[in-house]
């Protein structure tokens, strides 16, 4: 452990005494958190993402003790109001009764906090909580450690939801550093579909003496031909930083979407972790990343076929000025067993200045023989020739930049399965494309 | 109309054109003809504002302003419109997608009201008849997988939306087959008028059967070696640019 993760960690062990909620799982993962500290570039999978600075601070890692300063229309600007939808609104990672509503009847959408769950004896819970996300570095293990009041979502069997579920994770640092650590299981019974988002957004506040730190997870289980798609947005402040992870277990036939946006904010890292552990399932991962100013946006993705007949299908692009640093990770390990497995995966990069980096790295690790594999990675700068033609038949020099970087940008937009959240995206995009003319 | 003087430029540390003059009058067609690698593509991107090239001597007016202060976006605004020899793939943005800021820029610049989404179609249907193109492909990715003959289409189709007052086509004839030409051929011709001019760049003399130039420069070594009239490009078409060579090498 060096001198500079004192502050989060010292933060965290003492913290962790102090609970009450103690369990086998828990006092396993703070043990794992002593052992392997927060991760350092030295660690191959955190060779770009410095969090040195990050987690020397000291973190206020009980925030939602206290009372947030969120007014309701504070809260209002940050939900996507413009769709129905079930929402649940989370402050420091407290329960929002007010800003909260579910329309989808309890039979279709089971929504239970751990304690409920615990209480309750949930076989659920039992049977599914802390099984995927693996103790590997400090921040699941520190996020296993205090998971306390998570939330337990369950889509029973051959329920398809209407609406989807809007997560809004909203900090509140107006008064000190906040760690945030929010955790969900999902689990989706056979044959059912899910649409959920997950949105961060911090209060600006102003005060660039506080920071943030949002370390979650989110489990989901899909059972066979089960439906999930996933969204993660980043719109957020340069004083919010997030790390992780997304661990989904996937059973025969099903379908899992992720989609990752990450639009602006400070350092974060998002880890995608898949496996497809049944037969003809099939996931779609897709990102974009817009690195302005200082941000730094890591991807790390990995998905593991375990079963023949998978497929998954993965592009994420980035778009980088200024200072900004953009890393990208994909891995995909194809199992001895999982013979015609279809991967492929693309990760295209444009870069914007000459200030701005990206690291991209396509893993593929095959040990089947009748597979169909593919993986591809670009870096450039916006194409000349089409400017110019663009300028030629009179745009400015900053309206045809937008339209290329948009060009670029939408093929992931258009993946997008759920129309009121393009529509939001779209405009948002629009905004952050005309900023740069 | 243009008025070009002793003008030079080159690409990298290659000089391609040197010493150009050419002045151009409202309702004249000017025909640029000469063998590969004369200079004539960079002629026509000189003029459109290719950054690629850089201007080492001489002056361009255009309609008395000049154009070499000019960024690409404001030659297009004031009236000068290239049709690319090779139009750029866009993938991503449809014709029709960037047309309707295009248009409306040039609208703009001539003081013109913007052009609603009704009326921009409206114009898009009169036009797409001249060229004979489907709306269904100006909806698709910009040139992506079009064949020759719609990317030029779709370059003629472009021109008749902007209405410019100087159209430069540059080998708009090449990779096309005899219908196409003359589907081309046909667009440029209905777009002719008595204020507006065009100057033609080409290698063959094909081109000019369906649009006839009033004027004929051959394009030698980065210079205008000959001029004259329709007749000098039949007189090409027939011994090849070999003896115009010959004539320029003499002099030189």
């Amino acid at each position: 452990m060096t001198e500079t993760q004192q502050g989060l960690l010292q933060n965290l062990v003492e913290g962790f005494s102090s609970t009450g909620f103690q369990d086998e799982i828990k006092s396993e993962a703070m043990k794992t958190l002593q052992e392997l500290g927060f991760p350092t570039t030295k660690n191959e999978e955190w060779k770009y993402t410095n969090l040195s600075n990050l987690v020397s601070k000291s973190f206020q890692i009980s925030a939602g003790k206290h009372s947030h300063q969120a007014t309701r229309e504070q809260i209002k600007r940050f939900r996507l109001d413009s769709f129905k939808s079930n929402r649940l609104v989370l402050i420091n990672g407290v329960f929002i009764p007010e800003a909260s509503t579910t329309f989808s009847p309890a039979h279709e959408l089971e929504i239970l906090s751990f304690q409920d769950a615990k209480k309750l004896n949930h076989p659920l819970f039992k049977q599914h909580f802390s099984k995927y996300a693996q103790l590997k570095d400090g921040f699941t293990a520190a996020n296993t450690a205090f998971a306390e009041d998570g939330y337990l979502i369950h889509v029973p069997k051959g329920k398809e939801l209407e609406l989807p579920l809007v997560i809004h994770h909203i900090t509140d640092s107006s008064f000190d550093n906040i760690l945030v650590q929010p955790r969900l299981l999902v689990v989706l019974g056979e044959n059912a579909g899910l649409k959920m988002v997950e949105m961060y957004n911090n209060f600006p506040n102003g005060n660039t003496e506080t920071t943030n730190l949002n370390n979650g997870i989110t489990e989901i289980f899909l059972e066979n031909s089960a439906r999930c798609s996933h969204y993660k947005i980043h719109n957020d402040d340069s004083g919010s930083n997030h790390v992780g992870t997304v661990q989904v277990r996937q059973l025969g036939k099903s379908v899992f979407s992720s989609f990752a946006f990450t639009l602006r904010g400070g350092l974060v890292r998002n880890n995608l972790n898949i496996e497809i552990d049944g037969q003809f399932a099939e996931c779609h991962m897709n990102g974009l990343y817009l690195c302005s100013g200082n941000m730094l946006v890591d991807n790390h993705t990995f998905v593991n076929h375990l079963k023949p007949n998978s497929e998954s299908n993965e592009l994420y692009k980035g778009v980088i000025s200024d200072k900004a640093t953009g890393v990208f990770n994909g891995k995909i390990y194809v199992s001895k067993d999982a013979q015609k497995t279809n991967a492929f995966q693309s990760n295209r990069n444009i870069l914007l200045s000459a200030e701005g980096s990206i690291y991209t790295k396509p893993q593929l690790e095959i040990f089947a023989d009748d597979v169909k594999c593919s993986h591809g990675t670009t870096t450039g700068q916006l194409d000349s020739e089409a400017l110019f033609y663009l300028r030629s038949r009179g745009l400015s020099e900053e309206s045809a930049k937008s339209m290329l970087l948009k060009a670029f940008a939408n093929e992931v937009v258009e993946t997008v399965d759920l129309e009121p959240l393009k529509q939001y995206l779209e405009t948002e995009l629009d905004i952050w494309f005309r900023k740069l003319g | 109309m243009l008025k070009i003087t002793n003008l030079s430029a080159k690409i990298g540390d290659k000089q391609i054109l040197k010493g150009i003059d050419l002045e151009v009058k409202p309702g004249e067609v000017h025909a640029i003809m000469g063998p590969n690698g004369s200079g004539k593509s960079t002629l026509a991107s000189v003029l459109a504002g290719r950054e690629d090239y850089e201007v080492t001597g001489g002056t361009i007016t255009f309609l008395g302003n000049d154009l070499l202060e000019m960024a690409p976006e404001e030659r297009a605004r004031e009236g000068i419109f290239l049709a690319f020899q090779y139009p750029v793939e866009i993938p991503g943005v449809s014709t029709t997608n960037f047309l309707k800021t295009a248009v409306n820029e040039v609208r703009k610049h001539r003081g013109q009201d913007p052009l609603d989404a009704v009326n921009f179609l409206k114009l898009m249907k009169e036009k797409m008849k001249l060229v004979e193109i489907d709306q269904a492909l100006l909806s698709r990715s910009l040139n992506e997988g079009f064949s020759g003959g719609e990317k030029k289409r779709n370059e003629i189709f472009q021109m008749a939306m902007l209405d410019p007052r100087l159209a430069v086509l540059d080998e708009t004839d090449s990779g096309l087959d005899i219908d196409a030409l003359r589907i081309v051929a046909n667009g440029v011709n209905q777009l002719r008028s008595k204020d507006k001019a065009t100057i033609v760049v080409t290698h063959y003399q094909r081109l000019l059967d369906y649009i006839v130039p009033d004027f004929v420069h051959v394009l030698y070594n980065g210079r205008i070696v000959k001029s004259g009239t329709r007749e000098l490009a039949m007189e090409l078409e027939e011994k090849g640019y070999d003896w115009v060579k010959a004539e320029a090498d003499a002099l030189a």
